[in-house]
């Protein structure tokens, strides 16, 4: 019997692991190794019919969310060829092709050695290309060893052990894209990350106009006001402004900042009244610990094995709209599921080279189709066809049609299309109201996770907020930890776990 | 009156130590037979040597210190039991010949080794005395028997280390430190407790045992125990050595984390092997090294340290981080970063182990502590192990060591050493083999997941009379120091590993495949595991060896007097040995071990010419 918890490990993500680094520990989370890469080739990329979304479409229509949704996990799983050398698997799935941090070590070392250090688009290629053949060079690989290596990855389960079971891995996009940050994301993993500050404000200026019944009230804001900047309100109408408890003179507020101003409205009497809102609001920079957003095609996923043996099960978790409000009621938290011990038929399963087997129970995209992403996380079911997988497309065989999914674009949903949507997932979807919601059992299994939506906590990425401060509402007062949107920039444009770049370059010996 | 009765019952106490002095010379560490013909059953009709806790009615309750109950409690009360009936009761809960080897999983069982316990255990009680643990101040008197400046002390306690979490001490360390007493006695329990988990700790009835059995001087012992069973040593390389030495060169960790780029400390960007470290001074330029290299060797000086060490040293992988417990904050663990010169204070006490794979380190004291290694990359002042890169378990014994298989699952090895803390005297003759028939080699699995490892059953496996077992970094190898016919050391055996996953846990399959009939202490491997390195401490019988004429050599004379011990490297696939340092009497070469890429770390405890310092030193022997 297998007794006490050791590591946590893993790359921060989500909400369930502090969004710091945490790199793992041991050799059996091992990604793509040198001599896999060598068998798979190069990564696939992210087909090309990705395009820019129709956000307001997708924001009110939960079916067109969720045949996105399914869309994208059909591109994660589909069968690519790969480089098969003589005797190697003819294809594997997309996504055991892609980049985790065994690749991105190798390649940073080499772009070290080679004394190129500027990761011009050209130099990444090189890089890239060598890394494909870099076990040629390998001392622990002579041909004969690599050969074995090959004939005994040829298939089935071992074939699938090429990928690894690393926790993140990102498209040829993605790894690319992190690579030509990494002086932005140094400078804002420093100890005073600069980049990560608003670089200064601008005024803005809105007009507020509230209907009240007499003696109602109503608050409005928060307005962040910029360090050295001012806020200033002023009303037209029968109505007192206070804010932070203290009543403003006359018709006019005024605060300094640095502040996040609420300002309430009180009526003296019914009807509307006109409040003007001026105010310096900082300047940040969407992405400052990047050189830009994420291009088209970046896709970035989290994945999650369970052990075959040793008495290790996979939680089987109800999802439907009673077991979700059963999560809800439970301090919003998914419990740990019942035991189930699937089949290599019913559940994707894989063995590594060292012969430890693995099933995979999630997989958690982030596909920048849109500013914000494509949101999509699918889980394992014993009851694939039930709840969240009745809409799952017939195209996806076996072991993929034992998953279900959901999906979300925005933090809040506006949804007045459920075409094709069925009754049990328009019900369980909904069970927030407006407030989008999408919460894969396995990924996020941390205390208040089960009522997040994906977009709420990694909004927050590159903050250097921990999950407990974003789950626990210590960023902003008042505000629903996880899941409406608390920022207006977003240092890593989303992204946790970039912190593997910088760490790989600070590991690389001194020049 | 109000000590009247405890006492009467110390009377009786002191007249039995007295009378086992006499008889027994329990402090000699010599075999005479006690008890058995002792005539002592009129003792055990005594009614018993209780010590009374219960507060005098005439005390009032201000007086006792802290409100505790005041039901009566005893540290323990002596059985009604023949001396033979006592010894099979006594050796029962040893674990001698019995499924719960509670002692015996990590001691082995001698007549030398009881006889120590045997005499801690009366020096303890005699300390205690008629101290009365429902006064503040003979509370306090009681406990200052078992700390050293206000840490506790466990080598002082005998077989009372079994008793922490009774009654009797639950009640001292309240009445000594009120509301604080728990707390106190976590802590202390934390220290000096045994058996340590997963050992099922004593019981009040089995204490009694015991500690009668100590009090009698421990009759039946020689009967038991005075016969030495090992075996004769033959060198003997195997086959299988061989092939696994070959299979290395591709698989081990040596090229594993070459290949991956592994950084090694005081490399510069181009240097390999002996070209590094090229910045720390020669040993034989600092005033303390002179001759200590040979003569294709160089050695280098890491780190000097003012404090005390204690027990054994190990570093990680790329050799940065040198780790052993320390007196540093009177006592606890300490860290070296030998890349920042800082030291990293480690709320733990000994026992250091590192990951081949450079990811990972351990710590005991308090149980086990395991952490990433990235904890120690982020440049800590201190670790509490409270930390999120940090678990705590106790399903590893004390003197672990540790191996990870590559793309697989981690290990240690435990079993029944023998504590090593050479140069502080305890330790500086003959390293002691007392392991027993029932020794046993015990690996624990850390099984992955796929979120977090887990520690796996226990796998065991008898290895008579062997002890001290060390796996290789791969895992795939075991060695253990044997046992001689004489009770000394004969060599070390080494053993294959096989391991393959069966249902819930892993079968494991071990075969001798060599014997190497030399004497040392615990082994390090090579990460290349072609090489075995040790300490021996000079002896007499070593005196040709290092240059003499003989052990009557004049010049010899003061390695008699102050010891020493020198480092040496076995070839596995040959079993030929050299010896790598040339220490001068009162200077201790320890506890050597391998980082990846070869070079040779051990620590020096200096106590020549009046010194009393501590170095980190890099030995580039094999490169």
């Amino acid at each position: 019997m297998l007794t006490s918890l050791l590591f946590l490990s893993g790359v921060g993500g989500g909400c369930t692991k502090s969004p710091t680094a945490c790199p793992e520990l041991g050799s059996d989370e091992s990604g793509l190794t040198a001599p896999a890469r060598f068998v798979v080739g190069e990564a696939s990329a992210w087909p090309a019919e990705s395009r820019r979304r129709d956000e307001a479409a997708l924001r009110s229509s939960l079916g067109e969310r969720r045949a996105l949704g399914w869309d994208v996990i059909s591109r994660l799983v589909e069968d690519v060829p790969v480089a098969a050398p003589s005797g190697g698997p003819a294809t594997l799935p997309r996504f055991q092709t892609w980049y985790g941090e065994e690749d991105l070590r190798r390649v940073v070392q080499h772009l070290h050695e080679s004394g190129d250090d500027d990761y011009s688009n050209a130099a990444l290629d090189e890089a890239f290309e060598w890394n494909r053949r870099a076990v040629l060079e390998f001392e622990g690989w002579p041909e004969e060893r690599l050969a074995e290596f090959v004939d005994g990855a040829s298939e089935g389960e071992g074939a699938r052990g090429l990928g690894g079971i690393e926790r993140v891995i990102y498209s040829p996009l993605a790894a690319r894209h992190l690579l030509q940050s990494r002086h932005e994301l140094a400078a804002c993993a420093a100890p005073e990350p600069d980049a990560n500050l608003p670089d200064g404000f601008r005024t803005a200026e809105q007009e507020e106009s509230v209907w009240l019944d007499g003696c109602g009230s109503r608050r409005l804001g928060p307005y962040s006001v910029a360090d050295g900047g001012s806020f200033v309100a002023e009303s037209e109408g029968a109505v007192v402004l206070s804010v932070g408890g203290d009543e403003c003179e006359g018709t006019t507020c005024r605060v300094m900042g640095p502040a996040e101003v609420y300002v309430d409205v009180r009526a003296r009497e019914r009807g509307r009244a006109q409040i003007q809102v001026r105010y310096d609001e900082p300047v940040a920079l969407w992405t400052p610990c990047l050189i830009q957003e994420f291009p088209d095609g970046a896709v970035i996923l989290k994945t999650e094995y369970r052990r075959v043996g040793f008495g290790f099960t996979v939680g089987a978790h109800d999802t439907s709209v009673t077991g979700v409000e059963a999560a809800f009621a439970e301090g919003e938290s998914w419990t740990e599921g019942q035991d189930a011990d699937p089949g290599e038929d019913s559940i994707f399963t894989l063995a590594l080279p060292s012969g430890a087997r693995y099933r995979l129970v999630a997989m958690h995209a982030m596909v920048k189709d849109l500013d914000h992403w494509i949101w999509s996380t699918m889980w394992w079911s014993d009851s694939p066809q039930a709840d969240f997988g009745e809409d799952r497309p017939g195209a996806l065989g076996a072991p993929w049609d034992q998953y279900k999914m959901c999906a979300t674009t925005w933090f809040e949903e506006e949804d007045t299309d459920f075409t094709g949507v069925t009754e049990e997932i328009r019900a369980a979807s909904t069970l927030r109201g407006s407030e989008s919601w999408c919460s894969n059992p396995f990924i996020e299994s941390g205390v208040g996770a089960a009522a997040t939506n994906c977009i709420g906590c990694h909004q927050h990425a590159g903050t250097g907020a921990s999950s407990e401060e974003i789950l626990g509402g210590a960023l902003i007062p008042g505000a629903r930890p996880g899941r409406l949107q608390e920022r207006n920039n977003f240092p890593t444009d989303y992204v946790f776990s970039v912190d593997v770049i910088d760490e790989l370059i600070r590991a690389l010996p001194q020049l | 009156m109000k000590h009247s009765a405890r006492s009467l019952s110390l009377l009786v106490i002191i007249a039995l130590a007295g009378c086992g002095d006499d008889t027994a010379a329990p402090d000699s560490g010599g075999v005479a037979d006690v008890g058995v013909d002792g005539g002592d059953a009129g003792l055990t009709d005594s009614g018993g040597p209780d010590i009374p806790l219960d507060v005098p009615p005439d005390v009032p309750p201000e007086d006792a210190g802290f409100d505790v109950a005041r039901t009566p409690v005893s540290l323990y009360t002596e059985v009604d039991l023949s001396d033979s009936q006592l010894a099979d009761a006594a050796f029962t809960i040893l674990g001698q010949e019995t499924e719960e080897s509670r002692c015996t999983r990590c001691h082995g069982l001698s007549v030398d080794r009881v006889r120590e316990w045997e005499s801690t255990t009366r020096a303890a009680l005699e300390c205690i005395g008629d101290n009365d643990p429902n006064v503040d101040s003979e509370a306090e008197a009681i406990l200052d028997c078992f700390t050293v400046d206000g840490e506790p002390r466990p080598d002082g306690m005998g077989f009372l280390t079994t008793t922490l979490g009774l009654d009797w001490f639950t009640r001292t360390f309240n009445v000594a430190h009120g509301f604080d007493g728990e707390i106190q006695q976590t802590r202390f329990r934390g220290v000096s407790e045994m058996p340590k988990p997963p050992s099922v700790l004593l019981d009040q009835s089995e204490v009694d045992i015991l500690l009668s059995w100590a009090t009698r001087g421990s009759p039946g012992l020689v009967e038991r125990l005075g016969n030495p069973g090992g075996a004769p040593c033959t060198d003997e390389v195997r086959r299988p050595v061989l092939d696994h030495v070959e299979a290395m060169e591709t698989e081990g960790w040596a090229v594993i984390n070459r290949d991956n780029n592994v950084p090694m400390f005081g490399c510069d960007e181009g240097e390999v092997g002996a070209d590094c470290l090229t910045d720390f001074p020669l040993a034989g330029d600092r005033p303390y090294g002179a001759g200590w290299a040979g003569e294709s060797e160089t050695l280098r000086v890491l780190y000097e340290y003012e404090y005390r060490s204690s027990f054994w040293t190990r570093s990680s992988a790329d050799g940065r981080f040198v780790s052993h417990g320390s007196s540093e904050r009177g006592r606890g663990a300490t860290i070296i970063d030998l890349e920042r010169g800082a030291r990293i204070y480690a709320n733990a006490l000994y026992d250091p182990g590192f990951f081949p794979d450079n990811t990972g380190f351990m710590l005991q004291g308090g149980g086990g502590h395991i952490c990433q290694q990235s904890l120690l990359t982020s440049n800590p002042d201190e670790i509490t192990f409270g930390e999120a890169e940090c678990t705590n378990t106790s399903a590893v014994g004390l003197y672990q060591h540790m191996a990870a298989t590559q793309g697989g699952d981690y290990w240690t090895v435990f079993g029944q050493f023998v504590s090593d803390n050479g140069g502080f005297g305890g330790s500086d003759g003959a390293l002691p083999v007392s392991f027993d028939q029932n020794a046993r080699m015990n690996l624990v699995p850390f099984v992955f997941d796929g979120t977090q490892y887990i520690a796996g059953d226990e796998i065991s496996t008898r290895t008579s009379y062997e002890g001290d077992a060390v796996l290789s970094p791969s895992g795939r190898l075991i060695v253990s120091r044997s046992q001689g016919e004489d009770g000394n050391q004969s060599g070390y055996v080494m053993r294959s590993v096989e391991a393959t996953p069966n249902g819930d846990s892993y079968d494991i399959e071990t075969r001798v495949v060599a014997n190497y009939c030399v004497r040392g202490a615990k082994v390090g491997f090579s990460f290349d595991e072609r090489y075995m390195t040790f300490q021996r401490y000079v002896l007499p019988s070593d005196a040709v060896e290092l240059g003499f004429t003989g052990p009557t050599d004049p010049a010899f004379a003061e390695y008699a007097s102050r010891g020493a011990s020198n480092i040496y490297v076995l070839d596995v696939t040959t079993g030929e040995s050299i010896r790598a340092t040339t220490m001068q009497p009162g200077q201790f070469a320890l506890f050597p071990h391998f980082r990846s890429d070869g070079w040779l770390y051990f620590v020096v405890r200096d106590r020549a010419n009046g010194a009393s310092s501590e170095y980190v030193v890099a030995s580039d022997i094999l490169l």
